[in-house]
């Protein structure tokens, strides 16, 4: 899929576990691990609220287009 | 009725089902041996509405005694002839195909109760209850004409003017027809279950969308 999510590079900017960003943002850490690792179908509007608010960050800065991704 | 009873319920008629079924293959296997006769039924018509047509005509076959009487054509036979054969085997295949579409139903009631009605099993199961029930009218069609065979094999013509004849057969002024009789209920039933087991199905490709979004 052309949509490439790019939380492992937000949460390395903003020096934030896995553990951290799951309980500010209320997600399990099972499901932030798929959506890091881009293994979902889709992410839900108010769980990308929720990490943007968490990461102090714009969706742009988590998912990325990019045609060339397999 | 919620799913816990009605998985209940359905365990509680398939076991039901399977004794019956067992009785019934007492009662077929011993019979012959008692010298009880075994008794048969088919609708018939006569092919023309006259006073003249019989009402009841009796004639004894090879190894039964055959009756007609207002509509209805009752065969009973003795011993382990062919027309025992037949009746084994329907018991056997209905008997099969009613426990089977039980059984699929059952386990699908199981899914209900344990909160997974969208999955792939159950999808599944829903999909072969319909071709059951669609196998069913299409086995009586089956065993009918067989039956027709037999019986015909045995009886031209019953009292000298009156013949059966075949469904699809010219029959005379005095002939009776035989009447193929398959419960289309069975069949209609089979194509909403295939309708339902399709739903089911996407609702399963929808379900594991869901649980993909996060």
């Amino acid at each position: 899929m052309p949509i490439v999510v790019r939380l492992d590079v937000m949460m390395a900017r903003r020096k934030m576990s896995l553990n951290e960003l799951s309980s500010r943002v209320g997600v399990s850490v099972t499901n932030l691990s798929l959506l890091k690792t881009g293994k979902v179908r889709g992410i839900r509007f108010n769980t990308l609220e929720a990490i943007c608010r968490a990461l102090d960050c714009q969706p742009g800065d988590i998912l990325e287009f990019d045609e060339d991704h397999p | 009725m919620n799913a816990r009873r009605l998985h209940w319920i359905l365990t509680v008629v398939w076991g039901g089902a399977g004794l019956l079924l067992a009785v019934a293959g007492i009662i077929l296997l011993a019979a012959p041996m008692l010298g009880e006769p075994l008794v048969t039924q088919w609708p018939l018509v006569a092919e023309v509405s006259r006073f003249d047509v019989p009402m009841r005509i009796e004639a004894p076959v090879s190894d039964a005694v055959l009756a007609f009487t207002r509509g209805t054509l009752t065969v009973e036979h003795t011993g382990y002839g062919l027309s025992w054969l037949l009746r084994l085997s329907d018991v056997i295949v209905s008997g099969g195909l009613i426990l089977s579409g039980l059984w699929l139903l059952r386990a699908f009631t199981r899914e209900v109760r344990d909160g997974m009605p969208f999955s792939p099993g159950s999808a599944r199961r829903l999909r072969w209850i319909g071709v059951l029930l669609l196998a069913f009218p299409i086995w009586q069609v089956i065993r009918d004409l067989l039956w027709h065979r037999v019986v015909l094999s045995q009886v031209t013509p019953i009292d000298g003017e009156t013949h059966l004849v075949l469904p699809w057969n010219q029959a005379g002024m005095y002939d009776l027809r035989l009447v193929l009789d398959p419960d289309l209920g069975f069949a209609v039933t089979g194509v909403l279950m295939l309708v339902v087991a399709e739903a089911f199905r996407i609702g399963m490709v929808l379900r594991e969308d869901s649980e993909e979004i996060i």
